[in-house]
């Protein structure tokens, strides 16, 4: 059962850290697509990074690669980032405005963050 | 009020006039009516776009003692204007100064330039005297040009003397920024420049630095500003779009004002 | 220690700088962020660039640094404020944080070629870790024009350095400043 108290809270939390760099984050349930706690958020973005974010898993296996660790970041045409945290059994997408957020801010405070938040809430 | 600024360096061949004339387009792509004034008596704007030849200018408007602002060029930008200098005989370049400043005709430029333009640059020749220092007489601001090299940095404070010197004797012109120009971090005596340059001018030197990038020789060859240099400009041209950012807020550019609203796109 | 590539007299130059400035009010000087050229938008810290001309005085009595309080939870303003005060406390003119990935967290006054050294400097720092009985968690490096000196601080998150740029490497007490003013901010962070 996931507190999704805590995981509004995270959200909250995060949209603190980054301010106006953030342009939008959702975090899901990777097995039932259902959207838990978010900001300005896209369903057809959860349809899609789900399928990445599987198809990417899959792909390391398959090639004896080290599996997928907390997240990978894509950079995308228009000053954004979009960034893709593994909770394990949820998912954790994030659309960040790479002129306004600081790189190192995101890495180093606010992912770590959040991977402690959700699983405070999974613990629930 | 319209604001002034003097593009200047002690040494020729920074880029002084490059960085004048793209910074003139990035301002009126950003919709301010921007007048561009050549002063130097080689007509370097001039010589940097095609289709300006010999038309007469500054140095026409002195010899006839004509309007300070006759002979003003309309280009493809509505918000574009420029005036150049015109042809100078060689050996009357010593008396162009001495007589400008005599008609004090580019505080007479600004002036006139209050009721059309949001904001007029300079072009200055290389060095201290001459029409440099009327310019620099004239102007609200100075943007000190210095390319990433040595000797570059060991005359940069000599321009900064003659300004100080200025203001002494009544001038209200003032450093409004340090720009680097050619900067390259593949040389490590361009970078120690350029980390000397960050470390002693500190907030006085702009963020945006100007790179070495053959795409200026290029929009020299063809005799435009980067911006018209091909339908998708280069990537470079984006670092005046910054440059000039950072301009208008050290500059409190006023935007807008009474008259000033939302613009119907479609009438 | 050679002479500098302009050979500039800082004293000197700081007075005629002065002298031309325009007058300012408070200027918004917004730090350098990790991620893209341009300045943020919104959330830039203010700090006054006040330059003022260095007046011949008698050696002053040694200063007490005061301690960093931070009063944000904020990462971004906890950080701010802490480069704010390295460069207020300390003899400097440029300061960053920055983390294991030698990426920039926050950073006033330093160049792109400072950035760039961090990531190595950190990375070759893990091989000094290993070795028994050395410390690795501060130092000084000599930049060619400048001196950095580095503090870092290790957390559950990760290593955190912060590190300040300026003439000369700073004492051990400088050091010992830095770290405990570091040590305070990491851990809201």
């Amino acid at each position: 059962m996931i507190d999704t108290k805590i995981l509004d809270a995270a959200v909250s939390d995060l949209r603190n850290i980054l301010r106006d760099g953030l342009v939008a984050t959702d975090i899901w349930d990777r097995t039932a697509g259902l959207s838990l706690a978010g900001y300005n958020q896209q369903p057809v973005a959860v349809a899609l990074f789900t399928r990445i974010t599987q198809e990417l898993e899959s792909s390391l296996v398959d090639s004896s690669f080290p599996p997928l660790a907390r997240y990978y970041l894509l950079d995308m045409e228009g000053n954004h980032t979009a960034v893709v945290v593994n909770h394990g059994t949820l998912l954790q997408g994030m659309l960040v405005d790479n002129k306004r957020a600081n790189l190192g801010i995101l890495i180093a405070v606010a992912i770590p963050r959040m991977l402690e938040s959700v699983a405070r809430a999974k613990l629930r | 009020m319209t604001r002034s600024i003097a593009f200047a360096s002690l040494k020729g061949g920074v880029g002084k006039t490059t960085a004048a004339l793209n910074c003139a387009f990035a301002l009126a792509r950003r919709g301010l009516r921007t007048l561009i004034v050549d002063t130097d008596p080689q007509g370097a704007i001039g010589l940097s776009l095609d289709g300006i030849g010999d038309r007469p200018g500054l140095a026409a408007n002195l010899a006839n003692d004509g309007a300070a602002l006759a002979g003003v060029i309309k280009t493809r930008l509505p918000e574009l204007h420029l005036l150049p200098m015109g042809h100078v005989d060689a050996l009357n370049v010593d008396r162009l100064a001495v007589e400008a400043r005599d008609a004090d005709v580019l505080r007479r430029v600004i002036d006139f330039a209050q009721r059309d333009y949001e904001i007029v640059l300079f072009d200055t020749p290389a060095g201290l005297g001459g029409m440099t220092r009327v310019a620099l007489e004239a102007v609200e601001s100075v943007i000190a040009v210095v390319q990433c090299e040595p000797l570059a940095l060991r005359s940069l404070p000599r321009l900064l003397e003659l300004l100080a010197h200025l203001r002494e004797v009544g001038a209200s012109c003032s450093l409004l920024g340090v720009l680097s120009t050619m900067s390259s971090f593949r040389d490590p005596v361009m970078l120690a420049s350029l980390e000397e340059l960050w470390s002693f001018y500190k907030d006085q030197i702009f963020e945006t630095a100007i790179p070495r990038d053959a795409a200026f020789l290029q929009a020299s060859r063809a005799g435009v500003p980067l911006g018209l240099l091909s339908r998708r400009p280069p990537a470079v041209a984006a670092v005046f779009d910054r440059l000039v950012g950072e301009i208008e807020e050290r500059i409190d550019l006023q935007k807008g004002g009474e008259d000033d609203g939302p613009i119907r796109l479609v009438d | 220690m050679g002479r500098s590539v302009s050979w500039t007299e800082p004293e000197k130059l700081a007075a005629l700088l002065a002298s031309v400035a325009p007058p300012r009010p408070a200027a918004l000087v917004p730090l350098v962020p990790a991620m893209g050229a341009m300045r943020a938008a919104g959330g830039a810290r203010a700090r006054t660039a006040a330059v003022t001309p260095p007046a011949p005085a008698p050696p002053a009595p040694k200063k007490v640094t005061p301690r960093l309080v931070q009063t944000s939870d904020n990462p971004s303003d906890r950080l701010d404020a802490l480069v704010g005060w390295t460069l207020d406390h300390q003899p400097c003119t440029g300061a960053f944080v920055a983390d294991d990935n030698g990426l920039t967290l926050a950073a006033h006054g330093i160049s792109e070629a400072h950035v760039a050294l961090v990531g190595p400097l950190l990375s070759a720092l893990v091989a000094v870790r290993a070795i028994p009985g050395i410390d690795a968690s501060r130092g000084a490096l000599w930049l060619g024009t400048n001196m950095m000196s580095w503090v870092e601080t290790r957390t559950e998150r990760g290593g955190f350095c912060l590190g300040a740029v300026g003439r000369e490497a700073l004492s051990i007490e400088a050091l010992d400043e830095l770290r405990d003013a570091l040590d305070t901010t990491v851990r809201g962070l």
